[in-house]
């Protein structure tokens, strides 16, 4: 019970730190009318998701959830930064990546975690889903049929490596 | 000699046990005997009711042998499949075993050719093979578990569903708690595998399955430290990416630097009869532990990171009027990850129960409710009816889905916040598949509150009967 106390100690102590450090910042842009630190806030989200990768390694048991969230957390918080550095209009077109991301997550899961076939699959249909959408959405649907080659074979090619 | 069809059969209990459906496995008993005539060239087959979920139908099943298991909950179903399918088929041989045949020999010798006492892995060839004549057999317990054959696990059909593979690596127990047949079946010296044989039973369950989880039946698994280390030792050398749970008491937990080890391993649930936090019943049970010790388990558990099954069992003579809720108050406060309430069942050949026949003190000797979940006796200072009814509460008050939802959201802001500032000193002792369990056993009590609703009215009745007498 100490040592889960102590740790508990550690976390408030280092988040009192960070969200001083955090307003400091903001209160240096403020008064210095860059307008830009606060732009950076998705490097917030870069540094969970890191946190929950780390969790996830140091954790013996090796749980899916913290890789799983850690993985999607980070894929986000770098379509977060792009978008908060440049323009949120370009998230009309990049929508479809929120799928990729979830491809990416089972991914990591097959190659990290278990080798599982559903991971694979999984990983696999969702890629190539987000394929779809995303080159409908950048050929406004002219080269459909090229998307739906693409998707039926990366799905062949899977069951032809099982 | 021509090779015979011999079929195992483990039959389910009489009223459902809620907990068979949290986790089904089998018992490899059957699984031994099974592969020791496999060896000898029979063709086996192994069914396992619970496992293949439904009621084995006996005019299905031709065979020249059957090998019944009967546990005392499931003596009823054993006895009457064992007459069903000696009607079915005179000319075939029934045997009946396990931990109620060998208690109470004396229920089975109408329905069965031959009862066997005891361990039968020593006379199981002779007796298929008929070099033994009596109706009452009596084994002898296997001196080298070493020299068993390894399991062959795809003898037991169903065996694919299988998410938790159960290996038993010792038999017998150095304790002799009042209310325990293990001793009685097992005897009280303690059995064990050896390392080296251990790590060749989990290469050959990892043949067979696709899981990676396996759960060490023994009823003491720690009892040989040296051993246990030892084979954390080999784990983690092999590297073996396993995890597994096993059932041990709290004096593990006097040694910190093994459990590590163990949580190191692949340990990731431990399984421990507290039976109870007050001292006096403790010793009256024979418990060698106090309510010191079962604080310290948690916490030196815990802070390892493996969660705890914590069993408690209310009903023995010393419990105070307020045991049920302080007991509830004791696991909720001390976060023991997940629990069962049993109640005291005095099963057959125990001092427990033989104290209560003494004592005339058994509401009914109908097995079928002898599975822990019922009361069956007369509380020395309760009344039968009171005592149900607040194991029941007991249940609906640990297993809250309030408490669930709180502790989950509290679970999830301590590892966003430690994920934000890079904290990793506690990563292990999240547990979250004891949130996600805690969340589904909450099924389990509202289907075992119906069960027991039936078994309320019978002690309602019973009560009242005495009252009228009393009055």
């Amino acid at each position: 019970m100490d040592a889960q106390a102590d740790a508990g100690n550690v976390t408030a102590s280092r988040l009192g730190v960070l969200l001083l450090a955090i307003g400091i910042l903001l209160g240096a842009d403020a008064l210095l009318g860059l307008r830009f630190v606060y732009r950076l806030w998705p490097l917030l989200i870069t540094v969970l998701a890191l946190g929950l990768l780390g969790i996830y390694h140091k954790s013996r048991r090796r749980m899916p959830a913290f890789l799983a969230a850690g993985t999607y957390l980070l894929c986000f918080s770098v379509l977060a930064l792009h978008c908060s550095l440049t323009s949120w209009g370009a998230m009309a077109h990049l929508w479809p990546l929120f799928i990729a991301f979830l491809g990416f997550v089972f991914l990591a899961l097959y190659g990290i975690h278990s080798a599982r076939r559903f991971s694979l699959l999984a990983g696999c249909l969702l890629l190539s889903l987000a394929a779809v959408f995303g080159i409908l959405r950048f050929w406004g649907g002219q080269h459909w049929w090229t998307a739906f080659l693409l998707a039926g074979i990366s799905i062949l090619l899977v069951e032809k490596g099982q | 000699m021509t090779p015979l069809t011999v079929i195992f059969i483990e039959p389910a209990g009489g009223v459902t046990n809620v907990f068979e459906n949290y986790m089904r496995l089998p018992l490899l008993g059957t699984l031994y005997l099974g592969t020791i005539l496999d060896q000898r060239g029979h063709r086996v087959r192994v069914l396992n009711e619970n496992i293949l979920g439904s009621l084995v139908d006996p005019f299905e099943l031709q065979a020249d042998v059957y090998c019944l298991t009967a546990l005392t909950v499931s003596s009823s179903r054993a006895r009457s499949l064992a007459a069903q399918l000696k009607r079915i088929y005179p000319a075939s041989k029934v045997i009946v075993g396990g931990i109620h045949a060998s208690l109470l020999p004396g229920e089975f010798t109408d329905v069965a050719d031959h009862v066997v006492v005891g361990e039968a892995e020593g006379l199981i060839v002779d007796l298929v093979e008929g070099r033994i004549a009596d109706r009452i057999v009596q084994g002898s317990a296997v001196a080298e578990l070493d020299a068993l054959p390894l399991l062959n696990y795809r003898l037991l059909e169903g065996y694919r569903g299988l998410d938790v593979v159960p290996i038993m690596t010792s038999r017998g127990c150095p304790f002799d708690c009042s209310f325990c047949t293990v001793t009685r079946i097992f005897g009280r010296r303690f059995r064990m595998l050896s390392v080296a044989r251990i790590m060749a039973e989990i290469e050959n369950a990892m043949e067979c399955f696709a899981s990676r989880s396996f759960f060490f039946y023994d009823d003491n698994f720690a009892a040989d430290r040296g051993r246990v280390e030892e084979l954390c030792r080999r784990i983690l050398e092999q590297r073996l990416a396993i995890d597994w749970s096993v059932q041990a008491r709290t004096d593990l937990a006097r040694h910190p630097e093994l459990v590590r080890t163990m949580a190191e391993a692949g340990c990731r649930w431990v399984y421990i009869g507290f039976e109870s936090i007050d001292n006096d019943t403790l010793e009256a049970l024979h418990k060698s532990q106090t309510r010191d010790d079962i604080e310290q388990a948690i916490r030196v558990f815990h802070d390892c990171g493996i969660s705890i099954h914590g069993m408690f069992m209310f009903g023995e003579d010393h419990d105070k009027a307020d045991n049920v809720d302080s007991t509830v108050n004791f696991a909720i406060e001390q976060g023991i990850d997940t629990v069962q309430f049993m109640i005291l069942t005095p099963f057959p050949g125990t001092r427990v129960y033989e104290s209560f026949v003494a004592g005339n003190r058994l509401l009914h000797t109908n097995w079928d409710y002898y599975n822990g979940m019922f009361v069956v006796f007369r509380p020395l200072n309760r009344n039968p009816l009171r005592l149900q009814q607040d194991a029941c509460c007991a249940y609906r008050r640990f297993y809250s889905l309030r408490r669930t939802v709180l502790d989950g959201l509290r679970l999830a802001v301590n590892v966003l916040c430690d994920a934000l500032v890079w904290n990793f000193s506690r990563a292990h002792t999240y547990r979250l598949n004891s949130m996600f369990i805690r969340g589904g056993a909450k099924a389990i009590v509202i289907q075992g509150t119906r069960v027991i609703d039936g078994y309320m009215q019978f002690l309602r009745e019973r009560t009242e009967e005495a009252d009228t007498l009393n009055a």
